[in-house]
């Protein structure tokens, strides 16, 4: 169907991960492998920028759930960025912002790892 | 080859066929007894005619016998040179049994006693037995040769043996000697045209080649024996030739055919001979790829097709071992190896890969193992290997390796042959790949069909009925199934309850999750009517068995038909929409999804609001597979959509509504796939 993408950048510790495109239950497994090796490598400071991410369905929200809780044991977090309203939308209606940290700039949110 | 003595008296069966030829030989034993044929004109002709049927007539009775076979030409050959050996035996035994009474070749028809006559009849008829099996076995010779006209020639060849046989009775010095002459001359250029050009032991094996050479010497030298024996040897002259001119002609032609022939053959097959080889290594290649490309079509598992590669490939391009490596990613796996351990193997490709000459397109490389420096492979006994690669339709998926013991390079034939070789392979495996992909397909709409079959029997097959609120409810799975559930509770008699849920995720798994929730609301709805608190309890039992990415939304409501209200609470799922006097009002309570969060914090979060309804309220609760849908440019039905369809059509019965905002929903994702399963439930208070 339609494409999706992740890149990954560093700002010191913290790894940003950019999504971009469909994220739904066939792409989703590009951002668990995306998600996993940041894990493998110990990266555990993850902001998630959802700038150019058009869609999100309930498969790709799984992926976040799915890895949340070893990052956070990990003394780490994912901090979800930048969204579109429609895909906040989502995000809300889920009851997300009771468990996650939403920011409307990267930069607040890369701020807020450092400040820890 | 068949039918080939398509004539008069070929036609009758062999049991009359026999008895003709016997009435015909005693008359002519009977003649022969007691008369000397070669006194009279007339009775030598006599002779001559009835020598000729018997020769005819043993033919024809011969070629049924083994001409309808298919003897190889080598066992042909060994006969020839068996029988002619007999013979040339038997008249000197003759000869000597005679020369016991003092009786001459030439005066044996004339001297011996009437009695004594039977045994030179005995062997001149043996010896036309013997003649005619010559003559067949030269036919079927040289009927084995592919040239145009074929039987012209041959038939032209029969005309002249019988012209220079019959007119062999022409006595020596005769004014009418010319015409003898002239017939065996053109019989003996017959001959020599017929013997050229033959070309069909090219076919043979070079083992069968080498036969062939020493049959065909040996052939030659029996022959030049027997035409020597047949000039010089005064007795075996005066018993063949006083028995029949033509039958001593017929002898002299066939011995020079024969020396003519075994001579040619000789010398062919000797040219041919270094080629033997080539040859037979063709013959095996084109038999290999012949049971290969059936093989392509018979052999459907990718494991054994490589076994039959490697075996075929060690056959065919006289390596000594042969394996194929499978391309995963970066790294190769050698499968099926023959006449090599895995380790070897996987150093040689090392080696390969490092000295840099492995080609991705479609040639081959080779290296000479022997040159490597590189400690692993010291030790091997492999010389040479050659390398070509498997290309599939997604580029390189592998390759395939010959390697062998001995100091003779790969030839070019032998790399041709591999690469002829890896091309069939890549054809087999990418079938093999194409068949296991379409399976598993097949297996995953199987799969699905059973998700759906199990959806439709979650959910209720009636809706319940009241004097207080009226339901309808319509229900669209997706081809992939989407994990939507809906059901009501009858909770008491005075209270309804209702869920509606999205499982996230599709397919067999989210129909199993809702099979679960069904049974954990099910149960939940005998000891408790509070929607938060069915909500909050439903969250804590998923927590043993949802998985980290699974969630599920919900909204679970309760109808109070006394107090005239309902009781919802929302677990993530979509908003909740009232229509009331001509106004739509969206409801979002607090509330976050189930399996989200399975501390406190989900039941502290969880509003449970309670809505007094008023007559002819509107309730409308659906899942996002309605305000998701998509249309050609991927935008979203919306939620402003649907809020459109109920307000214009509010004042309709709810099953008429439902419909309408079904047919809204279907009209605008008219061109794009329905993804995600479409529920609808819509209630009127009355």
């Amino acid at each position: 169907m339609s494409d999706f993408s992740t890149t990954i950048r560093e700002a010191g510790d913290v790894s940003i991960i950019e999504l971009n495109g469909y994220l739904d239950a066939h792409t989703a497994p590009q951002l668990e492998s995306a998600f996993s090796d940041l894990i493998d490598k110990k990266r555990f400071k993850i902001v998630a920028n959802f700038e150019k991410l058009k869609y999100i369905s309930s498969a790709g929200l799984g992926v976040f759930m799915a890895f949340i809780e070893t990052i956070r044991s990990n003394n780490g977090d994912i901090k979800l960025t930048t969204m579109i309203p429609s895909v906040y939308n989502i995000f809300d209606l889920l009851g997300f912002p009771l468990l996650y940290e939403f920011f409307s700039t990267e930069k607040e949110a890369i701020d807020k790892f450092n400040q820890q | 080859m068949r039918n080939i003595f398509n004539m008069p008296f070929f036609g009758l069966a062999q049991k009359i066929r026999i008895q003709v030829f016997f009435i015909v030989l005693v008359i002519l034993l009977f003649i022969k007894l007691f008369y000397v044929t070669s006194e009279t004109t007339s009775l030598l002709l006599l002779n001559e005619v009835l020598i000729l049927f018997i020769v005819y007539s043993i033919m024809v009775n011969l070629f049924s016998i083994i001409g309808q076979r298919n003897y190889s030409p080598i066992s042909l050959l060994i006969g020839l040179v068996v029988l002619i050996t007999v013979n040339l035996i038997l008249f000197n035994i003759v000869e000597l049994f005679f020369g016991l009474f003092g009786i001459e070749g030439k005066n044996i028809w004339i001297d011996s006693f009437t009695l004594q006559k039977t045994i030179p009849f005995i062997i001149n008829v043996l010896l036309i037995i013997s003649l005619a099996y010559v003559f067949i076995v030269f036919r079927i010779l040289f009927f084995l040769q592919q040239r145009k006209n074929l039987r012209t020639y041959f038939n032209a060849l029969i005309v002249f043996f019988i012209l220079s046989s019959v007119t062999a009775f022409i006595e020596n010095e005769s004014q009418f000697e010319f015409i003898h002459i002239t017939f065996t001359v053109n019989a003996i250029i017959l001959i020599v045209i017929n013997s050229v050009r033959i070309s069909w032991m090219a076919f043979l094996s070079k083992k069968q080649k080498k036969q062939l050479l020493l049959l065909s010497v040996l052939l030659v030298f029996i022959f030049s024996i027997s035409l020597a024996f047949s000039k010089s040897n005064d007795f075996f002259i005066g018993m063949v030739e006083n028995f029949a001119p033509s039958v001593y002609q017929f002898f002299f032609l066939l011995n020079i055919y024969g020396i003519v022939y075994f001579s040619v053959l000789f010398f062919t097959t000797l040219f041919h001979l270094p080629t033997a080889e080539a040859f037979d290594r063709k013959t095996t290649e084109i038999s290999s790829l012949q049971y290969f490309s059936k093989m392509i079509n018979q052999v459907l598992d990718s494991k054994e097709l490589a076994d039959t590669v490697t075996d075929l490939a060690l056959k065919v391009c006289t390596a000594d071992a042969a394996w194929i490596i499978k391309q995963n990613d970066s790294s190769f796996t050698p499968i099926a190896a023959k006449n090599i351990s895995f380790i070897q193997a996987d150093n040689i490709v090392k080696a390969f890969f490092e000295s840099g000459s492995v080609k991705t397109v479609q040639k081959i490389s080779t290296l000479e193992l022997t040159n490597v420096i590189n400690p692993e492979l010291q030790n091997e006994i492999f010389k040479y290997a050659a390398i070509a690669p498997l290309q599939s339709h997604q580029g390189i998926s592998g390759y395939i390796v010959i390697a062998k013991r001995t100091d003779i390079p790969f030839d070019f034939e032998e790399k041709n042959t591999l690469l002829t070789f890896s091309d069939y392979t890549s054809i087999a495996f990418e079938n093999s790949r194409l068949l296991e992909e379409s399976i598993e397909k097949e297996r995953l709409e199987k799969e699905l069909d059973v998700a759906r079959e199990m959806q439709k029997k979650l959910l209720p097959d009636k809706l319940p009925k009241n004097d207080f609120v009226d339901i309808a409810a319509i229900f669209i799975p997706a081809f992939e199934v989407g994990g939507d559930y809906y059901d009501f509770f009858e909770l008491s008699k005075t209270k309804l309850g209702f869920v509606i849920a999205d499982v996230s995720g599709k397919g067999i798994s989210a129909a199993f999750i809702m099979a679960e929730i069904r049974g954990i609301f099910e149960s939940l709805t005998d000891l408790l009517h509070s929607p938060k608190e069915i909500l909050t309890k439903a969250n804590s039992i998923l927590e043993r068995t949802l998985d980290a990415k699974s969630f599920i939304t919900a909204t679970f409501g309760v109808f109070d038909f006394v107090e005239k209200k309902i009781s919802i609470s929302r677990a993530g799922h979509a908003p909740l929409l009232l229509i009331r006097n001509g106004e739509a009002t969206e409801y979002t309570f607090r509330g976050i999804g189930l399996g989200l969060n399975y501390t406190e914090l989900f039941g502290n979060v969880v509003e449970e609001a309670q809505i007094k309804l008023e007559k002819d309220d509107l309730l409308i609760l659906y899942t996002d597979g309605i305000t998701e849908a998509k249309n050609e440019k991927l935008e979203d039905f919306g939620i402003n959509s649907l809020m459109k369809i109920v307000l214009e059509n509010s004042e309709k019965n709810v099953d008429e509504i439902a419909n309408k905002i079904v047919t809204g929903v279907t009209l605008f994702s008219e061109s794009s796939p329905q993804h995600d399963d479409i529920t609808l439930v819509v209630f009127r208070w009355k």
